[in-house]
C-alpha cells in the first residue's frame, strides 16, 4: 500500500494540472475575502452599523465554495485521467489488487485535497488583510478549518464520481453541470413548491451549507451591537439566502461526508470491477 | 505466493460483452522458455482473452492463471507478468522517465531500474522527453520498457510489431527469443502469421473465440508438407505401387488424377514409370503456411464439440494433440469443387460442419465418387500425422527437396 501511496504521488506531481487547478481556486479565494473584508471596512457601512463588519467571513466561505469546484475537478480526473490515457492498465498490472490502486487513489487525493484547503485559507487570508478587515483570527480560523475540511471532502467525491463515471469529459462536465446548474435549479424549483427541507441535504446544499451557515453564525457573533437582536435580524437573511430550514453547519457537514462516503465507496466498489478493454 | 512455473494456463475461458461471445470455452497453455505465437483473424477474440490472462477482464466462464495463479492473487505481479497491451497509454505530457518510475514505486523497484529498461529498448536518450511527443514506435519501445520494469518472467505483448518500422521489427525478434532463451516466457499476439512467423516456436491460433490449432509451428508446418499431383493412364495402378512403396497418403483428386503427400515429383515420376503408367502430368503443389493459417481462421465455428476435454496439449502430450479439429489437408482448389465463401481463393471445403473425427463420412461413401476402396477418406487420417516418426518428406538418398518443401522462414531457427 506505501508502495501504490508513492506511485500515486509521483502520477500527480508528475503532470501540471495539480497547480494548474490549484491557482485559481487560490485566487478565488484570495480575492472573495479580500472583496469582502475591504467592503466591511467602508467607512460608510461601519457608520451605519454603528463598529466593524466581518463581511469578509461570509465572502471568505463564498470564496471556499468556488475554489471547492477545482478541487472536485482534480478529484475527477485521479480514475478518468488514467482511463482516457490508458495508463490504467499499467498501474493495475503493477499491483496486486485494483482494491489498493484506488483506495491509494483516495488517500492520496485526500491529502492533496487538505493542501489545496491550506492554500486556498492562507490565500483568502492573504486577501483579507489586503482588504484591511481581518476579522477576529478564532472565528477566521474556524471557518478556515471547516473550509480545508470541506475541500477534503470534495475533492474525495470527485474522485468517487469519476470512478464511478470511468469518462473524464462525462465525470468533470457532468460535475459541474450538477453543481453549478442542475442543484441550484432542482432547490429553487423545490422551494418555490414550498419543499424547502430537501435541498439542504442535497449534495451541493449540504456541501455550500457547512461552510456557509458556519460563516453565518461567526459573523452575526462578530456583529456590533445586541447578539440577540441581531440573531433574529440573521433569520431573515438567512430566509433571503435559501438557507431557512437547513440543519445547523454541523449538520450539512455530516450530511456531506455522507455524500462524499457514499460516492467514494460506491466509485471504489464500481472501478474495482469494471473491465478494462 | 505461485510457483514460479511461468506457465500460463488459460482454462474453459468464456467472456460474453451483452450478446456477443467475444470468447468461447478457449484452452490453451503457454510454456516458458518458448516464444508461443497468438494468431487469430481481428476480431477473433485475441485481446479480450489476454486481457482475461492479465486480470482486466473478468472472463464469464473458466479461469486463467499465470505460475498457477489468478492474476489477481499475484503477491507482485508486476515482478512476475510484463505487458505490451495496445490498452496501454501514458499521459502525454509525463515523461519517459517519469512514466516509469511511477511504476518502479508501485513494484517498490529502485528507479535506476527505469534506467536499465531505457536503455535496453533505445530510449536514453529520449528518457526525459514528454511521452506525447514520441512516434509510435517510440511508444511501443516505452511500452515494452514498462513490461521489462519489474523483471518478469512472464512476457505477453498484444499486437508489439504494430508501429515498429521493420528494423525494430527484427530488434524485437532477437529480443524475444533471447528472453525466452533464458527460460521465460513470451506469449505474443498478432493477426499475422508472416508477421511474427520467425520469432515464435509454439503457436496457438483462435479464431471467432475458439482454439483452432495448439501446438509447435514446425509441426504445423510439417502437415503442410508438398504433395504431388500426377495425372496418369491408370490412377489404381500407380495408387497400387505409390502404396507398395510406402506412400499411404493417397488421394483421387479428378480424373485419374492422385495426389500424394510426402513424396517428391522424382519418387512419383520414377514409380509410375516402374509401374508402366503413362504420365500425363505431374507437378508439386505446396500450402504455405499463411494460406495454413487463413484456413484455420476463415471458417464459421461449430458449437463446441459436445464433451470434448480441454483441447491445450501441454507438452507431454506431443503437438498433433493439438489438433483441436480435423482440418481438410489444404489444396489448392479442386475442379468440381463449388467455391466457397469469402475470401475466394484461400477457402477450402471443410468437413461437414467442421466436426470431431466421429463426423467423417464413413468409409465406403466417400465424397466425390471416388472407388470406395483402397482411397482413404477425405481429412487427414490421424496415422498420417507425423507423429514423433520418420518424416515424410523426401526420402534419404532422394536429393534435395523441392523447393516448395523448403519451408519458409525456417532459416534463423533453433530453439534458443
Amino acid at each position: 500500500m506505501g508502495r501504490l501511496i508513492v506511485a500515486e504521488y509521483r502520477k500527480l506531481l508528475s503532470t501540471k494540472l495539480w497547480w494548474a487547478l490549484l491557482i485559481p481556486a487560490a485566487l478565488l479565494s484570495l480575492g472573495f475575502s479580500w472583496g469582502g473584508a475591504a467592503l466591511g471596512a467602508l467607512g460608510e457601512i461601519q457608520e451605519d452599523a454603528g463598529g466593524f463588519i466581518p463581511l469578509a467571513l461570509p465572502a471568505f466561505a463564498q470564496g471556499i465554495n468556488f475554489a471547492t469546484v477545482f478541487a472536485v475537478i482534480l478529484g475527477a480526473t485521479a480514475v478518468t485521467g488514467e482511463m482516457r490515457h490508458k495508463t490504467i492498465t499499467t498501474s493495475y498490472l503493477t499491483s496486486n489488487s485494483r482494491g489498493a490502486v484506488l483506495a491509494a487513489k483516495l488517500f492520496v487525493y485526500s491529502t492533496v485535497g487538505a493542501v489545496y484547503g491550506v492554500v486556498c485559507m492562507a490565500a483568502a487570508t492573504l486577501g483579507a488583510t489586503f482588504g484591511g478587515n481581518l476579522p477576529d483570527l478564532t472565528a477566521w480560523f474556524t471557518l478556515a478549518a471547516a473550509g480545508i475540511l470541506a475541500m477534503v471532502l470534495w475533492t474525495l467525491l470527485g474522485v468517487g464520481v469519476g470512478a464511478l463515471v470511468g469518462n473524464q469529459v462525462g465525470a468533470v462536465v457532468g460535475l459541474i453541470v450538477y453543481v453549478l446548474i442542475v442543484e441550484p435549479v432542482l432547490s429553487a424549483v423545490l422551494r418555490f413548491n414550498d419543499v424547502k427541507a430537501i435541498p439542504p441535504y442535497l449534495v451541493n446544499g449540504s456541501g455550500s451549507g457547512m461552510v456557509n451557515d458556519l460563516a453565518l453564525d461567526l459573523f452575526v457573533e462578530g456583529l456590533p451591537g445586541s447578539l440577540a437582536r441581531n440573531r433574529e435580524a440573521m433569520e431573515e437573511v438567512r430566509g433571503f439566502l435559501n438557507l431557512d430550514g437547513a440543519p445547523p453547519w454541523w449538520g450539512s457537514m455530516l450530511i456531506f461526508v455522507g455524500w462524499a462516503a457514499v460516492l467514494g465507496t460506491a466509485g471504489w466498489a464500481v472501478a474495482r470491477r469494471r473491465d478494462i478493454t | 505466493m505461485h510457483d514460479g512455473s511461468g506457465r500460463i494456463v488459460v482454462e474453459q475461458l468464456s467472456k460474453n460483452f451483452g450478446q456477443v461471445a467475444a470468447v468461447q470455452n478457449l484452452s490453451f497453455q503457454v510454456e516458458p522458455g518458448s516464444v508461443t505465437g497468438f494468431l487469430g483473424p481481428n476480431g477473433a477474440g485475441k485481446t479480450t482473452t489476454l486481457r482475461m490472462v492479465l486480470g482486466l477482464v473478468t472472463p464469464t466462464a473458466g479461469r486463467a492463471t499465470i505460475n498457477g495463479r489468478p492474476f489477481n492473487h499475484l503477491a507482485n505481479p508486476g515482478r512476475v507478468v510484463g505487458a505490451v497491451l495496445e490498452a496501454q497509454g501514458f499521459h502525454p505530457k509525463r515523461s519517459a522517465r517519469s512514466h516509469l518510475t511511477v511504476y518502479a514505486s508501485a513494484m517498490g523497484i529502485p528507479d535506476q531500474r527505469a534506467d536499465t529498461v531505457l536503455a535496453q529498448v533505445g530510449l536514453t536518450g529520449a528518457a526525459t522527453r514528454p511521452a506525447g511527443t514520441f512516434s509510435l514506435g517510440m511508444k511501443q519501445r516505452l511500452a515494452l520498457a514498462t513490461a521489462l520494469l519489474g523483471d518478469p518472467q512472464v512476457l505477453v505483448l498484444d499486437e508489439p510489431a504494430n508501429g515498429l518500422d521493420p528494423e525494430g521489427i527484427a530488434w524485437l525478434r532477437g529480443f524475444l527469443r533471447s528472453f525466452a532463451a533464458t527460460g521465460r516466457t513470451v506469449l505474443v499476439s498478432s493477426h499475422l502469421l508472416a508477421e511474427i512467423e520467425q520469432t515464435i516456436d509454439q503457436v496457438v491460433i483462435i479464431s471467432a473465440g475458439q482454439t483452432r490449432y495448439n501446438g509447435r509451428l514446425d509441426d504445423l508446418r510439417r502437415s503442410q508438407q508438398g504433395r504431388v499431383i500426377v495425372r496418369v493412364s491408370d490412377a489404381e495402378k500407380l495408387a497400387g505401387a505409390l502404396r507398395e512403396a510406402g506412400h499411404t497418403d493417397l488421394q483421387p483428386v479428378g480424373d485419374n488424377t492422385v495426389s500424394v503427400v510426402g513424396a517428391t515429383v522424382e519418387q512419383v515420376g520414377d514409380l509410375a514409370l516402374a509401374a508402366e503408367v503413362a504420365v500425363y502430368g505431374l507437378h508439386e503443389d505446396r500450402v504455405d503456411l499463411e494460406q495454413m493459417f487463413f484456413r484455420l481462421t476463415a471458417q464459421t465455428p461449430p458449437p463446441p464439440p459436445p464433451g470434448s476435454g480441454p483441447p491445450y496439449g501441454g507438452p507431454s502430450q506431443g503437438p498433433p494433440s493439438g489438433y483441436h479439429q480435423p482440418v481438410q489437408p489444404g489444396y489448392a482448389p479442386q475442379q468440381g469443387f463449388p467455391p466457397q465463401g469469402p475470401p475466394s481463393g484461400y477457402h477450402q471445403p471443410v468437413q461437414p460442419g467442421y466436426a470431431p473425427p466421429q463426423a467423417l463420412p464413413p468409409q465406403g461413401s466417400p465424397p466425390q465418387g471416388f472407388p470406395p476402396q483402397g482411397f482413404p477418406p477425405q481429412g487427414f487420417p490421424p496415422q498420417g500425422f507425423p507423429q514423433g516418426g520418420p518424416p515424410t518428406g523426401p526420402q534419404p538418398g532422394w536429393g534435395p527437396p523441392g523447393p516448395g518443401q523448403q519451408s519458409p522462414g525456417q532459416q534463423g531457427w533453433g530453439q534458443g
